[in-house]
């Protein structure tokens, strides 16, 4: 039983490095602010969540206890700091990255026309 | 897995560092305090698991005040940076 536990928090650890990672990856990878957050945003608190659950199988009692405050407080708090954080750079008219070649769903360039446009005197 | 958590220790300060040089050298306001509230995030990722090594529970407070305190100010910066003022 105890190498069994051994195992999975090595594996839980490591999985929780590689989704760090990936999260400190994405403040250098990606191209424009609001998807920097979104890859922190996500990454961050499911690596620390893994790196929680490896501390969890320790099977100390205030060590589980911790743990779950921890893990269970980020998954509350990281989307509503990213909320606040994207709201902050669209307010301050941070620029956005429009990407490459045609947008598909808008062709040429121009807004798509929907229905209630032409009735808003109404 | 005394090695894997050494090692796993060493990267995190390694990703710890990495945080601190996007801090410094941020695009905008906005890209500095997200890199400041990742390198909290990171900072509690190593805490967790160097109390889980260490088998003692009292890393894991600061943890969970490192937690609270980075919502907070996160939150608090975000705001006053979009709106000019904290509340209303």
């Amino acid at each position: 039983m105890g190498a069994v536990l051994s195992v999975a928090a090595g594996i839980l650890v490591v999985l929780g490095l590689l989704v760090l990672t990936l999260a400190v990856a994405g403040i250098y990878r990606m191209p424009d602010v609001y998807n920097e957050i979104q890859a922190t945003a996500k990454g961050a608190p499911l690596g620390i969540v893994a790196l929680a659950l490896a501390a969890m199988l320790t099977g100390d009692g205030p060590i589980i206890a911790r743990a779950v405050l921890i893990a269970v407080f980020l998954l509350i708090t990281a989307p509503l700091a990213a909320h606040a954080l994207v709201r902050a750079a669209y307010l301050s008219d941070e620029p956005m990255y429009r990407g490459e070649g045609e947008d598909a769903s808008r062709p040429g360039g121009q807004p798509v026309k929907r229905p209630h446009d032409d009735a808003s005197s109404i | 897995m005394d090695t894997l958590v050494d090692i796993a220790l060493v990267w995190l300060v390694v990703l710890l560092g990495a945080c601190a040089v996007r801090v410094v050298g941020a695009r905008s306001t906005v890209a500095r305090i997200l890199a400041l509230d990742t390198l909290v995030l990171v900072l509690i990722g190593l805490l967790v698991l160097y109390s889980a090594s260490r088998d003692v529970s009292y890393f894991l407070d600061a943890a969970l005040i490192l937690a609270l305190l980075g919502f907070v100010a996160t939150l608090a910066a975000a705001r006053y940076y979009g709106r000019g003022k904290l509340f209303g």
